[in-house]
């Protein structure tokens, strides 16, 4: 029998709660993608490697690649981390010299080949179709370099491919969990929509439009949840009451639980707040027993209507008020230190407007000019200068010198300190 | 900062005996445990409340009035001198009851001066409290710690009197070193709210944000902070009234932050010219700082003959 090339797709997973580390889904989608072309299945052997952030042993990967010698590296990248892989990358280059290494992710782009020269390639965009076709290439003797969607070092610069089509459905991904790449846990976790209805300039879904698995899928997830015992985790995916479809999964949901299925939403979920769909959260209401075990995330991220239009960003704050004291779930409030357009004073009025409608968490995130975001590509625009590796934390734009937002950033912290001290606790 | 509390008062009871404050030794029970109970089940669950004194950590059933506060709120802040947790022992009791929202009061780290104050040699006990706070709240901090399930917040006011002045900068420079959250300068009742004093605070917030630690000053007007509002604790506060602040007649009705601004302390009414902030002053950000003001409860002003409280 002929041997398989081995592919080492690693993943360092951010831990986020108390209940266990998120999987690994996008190295396993990329994995579950490309294993359902039956050349690809035939001959590579893609296997995944993950470890928590805290959790991760540069030796541990090193003895991989050593054992497995693969031909191609994939790096699913994050700003959390980046660091991590680009410490690790010239150990892994010493022992598989000829590996093709490639970054890929929502945050991965073109510049970091400036930064890590043992980086061959980012996969800039959606990453199982291009994966795939990578692989296929290199099978048949192409060159790899010629793959849609990526970007290499070609001369003195820096060659970006036209990119790859969007996949027409996420049905095309076969489920992690059913392929038997990942193994069932109490919540399975898997991502159900992708891209984004809003256009928001700070964030890296807003490129793309909103997709979401169809129903049909949804079901047969569902399903799988059931018969493994688990609860469905939809914390992967933009926001779930995207017109009738968020509504039409509950439907499912509810459909299995009055046949005596003890089947729910489990951690986080992010829903959009402008749409206050009353089917949609009766039945949220009706699904979820325990409330406690649900946390409604909203981002309000800004209320100034100035910094609102600059980022062109929508926050209805009397829709999110509606939400909030008609529905009586676990709710979060995301909110974003340091757009332009704000200032010390705005961001204050945000924090107090979101402290009025009495959540039981208010995260407050510096904001990161993230690569691939409208704020990144019009760096010049607002006069952003911001660090280029990750956290690509700000550090100064239009009217807003280091000291300015250096303050903000205390302020904030130290309100949000004060206000998420005691809340978790109810 | 942004959260209205509702003051509970345990009684006037402290182990301080501090010159400008009424509390005193003699009635730290005043309020039976069954009393306290039952007034903080009689306050709905919605609110977040404060426990005022005296010093609540003398009472024997201080562990049980956390644990019930904390069951029952949103949020329990304490005030507090700190002594207690001078010993670690305590402090960990108590964090299992629920404690996690502290503000200490400090006034010194010269001996002689805290003595001079509270009438008490109790600055080493003030001091190894105040660094087991902070070293409980650096671990809750750890990133690695789940926020969801812990979290502990600490801040730390400074009284301004004639008598903490002059170590002020040193005081302030040894607390936000701790980079702690908060450091609150208190101008509150104070007897030297003159321009040295507020400049003096002025060099300790700046050198307090360059340490890392946020700092905001309490008791003082806008129109006082000129340069740098952004540190007005006050403007910050959704109570806004402060109980001992005067309103100068023909300035203060002038300014376009008078509905919800919470006055000047007494004692700076002689020392100071006052002028009022209007839109032709030109002040930078005025229009973001109304618009902050703008979700604070305007008051009902009612500026009498000559300044009023």
């Amino acid at each position: 029998m002929r041997e398989k090339k081995a592919v080492i797709l690693v993943n360092i997973v951010r831990k986020t709660d108390d209940r266990g580390n998120y999987p690994p889904l996008s190295t396993a989608f990329l994995k579950a993608y490309a294993d359902k072309h039956e050349n690809i299945r035939e001959h590579y052997d893609i296997s995944l490697f993950t470890a928590s952030f805290e959790g991760f042993k540069p030796d541990e990967l090193l003895k991989e690649v050593r054992d497995k010698m693969p031909s191609v590296i994939g790096l699913s990248c994050y700003m959390w981390n980046l660091k991590q892989y680009m410490d690790v990358l010239p150990e892994i280059k010493k022992i598989a010299r000829d590996a093709i290494v490639i970054t890929g992710g929502p945050e991965a782009h073109p510049a970091l080949l400036d930064t890590s020269p043992e980086m061959d390639a980012i996969a800039v965009g959606e990453g199982e179709a291009l994966f795939k076709e990578l692989l296929a290439r290199l099978l048949n003797g192409e060159p790899w370099q010629h793959t849609l969607g990526i970007a290499f070092r070609r001369g003195d610069g820096i060659h970006i491919n036209p990119p790859q089509k969007l996949l027409e459905s996420l049905d095309e991904i076969p489920s992690p969990y059913k392929t038997g790449i990942l193994s069932p846990t109490p919540i399975m976790h898997f991502e159900y929509s992708r891209g984004c209805t809003n256009n928001c300039s700070y964030c890296v879904d807003a490129k793309d439009p909103y997709r979401h698995m169809s129903i049909g899928r949804i079901e047969e997830e569902i399903l799988f949840c059931i018969e493994n015992k688990a609860h469905l985790g939809l914390s992967a995916g933009s926001y779930l009451n995207f017109k009738d479809f968020g509504a039409q999964t509950l439907r499912l949901l509810k459909k299995y639980r009055d046949m005596g299925h003890d089947i729910s939403i489990s951690d986080t979920l992010c829903i959009d707040a402008n749409n206050d769909d009353e089917e949609f959260f009766n039945l949220l209401d009706d699904i979820v027993p325990d409330k406690s075990k649900l946390a409604l995330t909203v981002g309000i991220q800004c209320t100034h209507p100035e910094t609102l239009k600059i980022n062109r960003r929508i926050t209805k704050m009397e829709n999110i008020s509606n939400v909030f004291t008609k529905w009586n779930f676990c709710n979060m409030t995301q909110l974003i230190i340091g757009l332009p357009g704000d200032n010390i004073f705005r961001v204050a009025h945000t924090l107090a407007e979101s402290a009025k409608l009495s959540p039981q968490l208010v995260q407050t995130f510096n904001l990161s000019v993230i690569p691939n975001t409208y704020l990144f590509e019009n760096k010049e625009k607002f006069d952003i200068k911001a660090n280029l590796m990750p956290p690509h934390e700000l550090y100064s734009m239009n009217g807003q010198d280091e000291k300015d937002i250096k303050k903000t950033q205390m302020m904030a912290h130290s309100f949000s300190m004060e206000y998420n001290c005691s809340r978790h606790l109810k | 900062m942004f959260i209205s509390y509702k003051s509970v008062s345990i009684g006037s009871g402290c182990n301080f005996n501090c010159l400008f404050c009424g509390c005193e030794k003699k009635d730290s029970e005043k309020f039976t445990t069954e009393e306290l109970k039952a007034r903080l089940l009689a306050m709905p669950e919605s609110e977040n409340i404060e426990f005022t004194g005296g010093e609540l950590f003398i009472r024997r059933d201080a562990a049980a009035i956390i644990k019930i506060a904390a069951q029952r709120f949103c949020s329990v802040k304490c005030n507090t001198n700190g002594v207690v947790f001078a010993y670690k022992k305590a402090l960990d009791a108590l964090c299992v009851c629920g404690l996690n929202n502290i503000y200490v009061k400090f006034f010194s780290t010269d001996p002689k001066i805290h003595a001079a104050i509270t009438r008490t040699d109790t600055l080493k006990y003030v001091v190894e409290g105040f660094e087991n706070l902070v070293s409980r709240h650096k671990q809750a901090s750890d990133p690695f710690i789940d926020k969801w399930e812990c979290g502990f917040f600490l801040a730390t006011e400074i009284f301004i009197h004639s008598m903490t002045l002059p170590t002020l900068e040193e005081t302030a420079k040894y607390i936000s070193g701790k980079q702690i959250p908060r450091l609150i300068f208190d101008f509150n009742h104070s007897d030297c709210a003159s321009d040295e004093a507020i400049l003096t605070a002025r060099r300790c917030i700046d050198e307090s944000v360059g340490n890392g630690t946020w700092a905001v000053i309490k008791g003082l007007p806008a129109c006082a902070m000129r340069g740098f509002e952004e540190h007005c604790g006050d403007a910050f506060r959704l109570d806004r009234f402060i109980p001992g602040n005067v309103f100068i007649l023909g300035v203060c009705e002038k300014c376009v932050l008078f509905s919800t601004c919470g006055g000047v302390p007494a004692s700076l009414e002689d020392k100071r010219k006052w002028t009022p902030i209007t839109i032709e002053s030109g002040m930078k950000n005025l229009d973001d700082i109304i618009h902050f003001h703008s979700h604070i409860p305007a008051k009902l002003p009612s500026i009498q003959s000559g300044a009023r409280q």
